[in-house]
């Protein structure tokens, strides 16, 4: 089982022909934003996918989307992208607290970064429109990216995904398609 | 002994332990013997960071790659490239982004909570 940090770009979202039977959850990646920080290109679900389901929760926590452009250095740009570097003979996470995304398929020459550092809360009722759904595959990367940030912890990704399958089974609340590894 | 152990640490080199002019062993001053399994460590590791280096130079990968730029191998950055190959070579970490050896956790096992739909009304 791969162990790196990204899956392959193909890998990110559901097609847009199936994306509706999936429900917004975390990972999904949201249209562009005005905040007091000013505008962001897009934005990415911060909220636990438990969480959105409820009806009592009436603000969203998402994370900044930046295009990779935004970092104009291609070294720091191979860094953003393979999450890891090599130095001093390790193999050591670079810039922890970025995630890598995929282009979306409206923008398919443009790779993008969410920054886990810059949150904003928005309510629910203005939350722009997805566009696109992250892949269970690429919600367990983001999981795991997330908890070597915030907590400065780190696991396999089947570690991960043992933890998000054994949620998904007991969720009563968990609709749409389940991954192959969560029946 | 003692006086050789002590003449070992204080020249920093291993000191043969002779019995009748016939060498039955070496003493290593104990600085020296931590400097040996370091370097020993540190050439695993590198051992370890062939198969990518390696597999980033015949594939022309531009990966971040301190020990490459040093030898003055350089790719241009093609974030699909390198997307892909990051993805193949199953890049896991082996340290932090200090440097420091990340430590070896005991499984997590998952407990499912179900939550209760019940709110604070903070007042």
């Amino acid at each position: 089982m791969s162990d790196a940090w990204y899956l392959p770009a193909e890998e990110y979202y559901i097609a847009a022909s199936e994306a509706d039977k999936y429900p917004l959850r975390q990972g999904d990646v949201l249209g562009g934003i005005d905040t007091p920080d000013g505008r962001w290109h897009a934005c990415q679900v911060l909220q636990p996918t438990c969480e959105l389901a409820k009806a009592s929760v009436s603000k969203i926590q998402v994370v900044r989307v930046r295009p990779l452009t935004d970092e104009p250095d291609p070294k720091a740009q191979a860094r953003l992208v393979a999450g890891s570097e090599e130095r001093d003979g390790q193999i050591r996470p670079a810039f922890a607290n970025t995630f890598f995304l995929a282009p979306v398929p409206q923008e398919p020459e443009a790779p993008l970064v969410a920054d886990f550092r810059e949150v904003c809360v928005l309510p629910r009722k203005k939350l722009p429109a997805r566009i696109a759904a992250i892949s269970h595959d690429c919600r367990v990367t983001f999981i795991r990216r997330y908890l070597l940030f915030r907590f400065r912890l780190h696991f396999s990704v089947e570690e991960v995904r043992a933890w998000e399958a054994a949620r998904i089974r007991s969720d009563p609340a968990f609709s749409g398609p389940r991954p192959a590894w969560a029946l | 002994m003692p006086r050789l152990m002590r003449e070992a640490a204080a020249s920093g080199r291993p000191v043969a332990v002779t019995n009748y002019r016939s060498i039955e062993g070496y003493y290593v001053p104990e600085a020296l013997m931590s400097q040996w399994i370091s370097r020993i460590r540190e050439l695993e590791e590198r051992e370890a960071l062939f198969p990518l280096l390696l597999g980033a130079t015949r594939l022309g990968v531009a990966f971040p790659s301190q020990t490459l730029e040093r030898l003055g191998v350089a790719f241009a950055f093609d974030w699909r490239r390198l997307n892909q190959f990051q993805a193949l070579f199953n890049l896991g970490p082996t340290h932090d982004e200090e440097g420091v050896e990340l430590p070896v956790l005991s499984p997590a096992q998952p407990i499912p909570v179900e939550e209760g739909d019940d709110e604070p009304s903070w007042a």
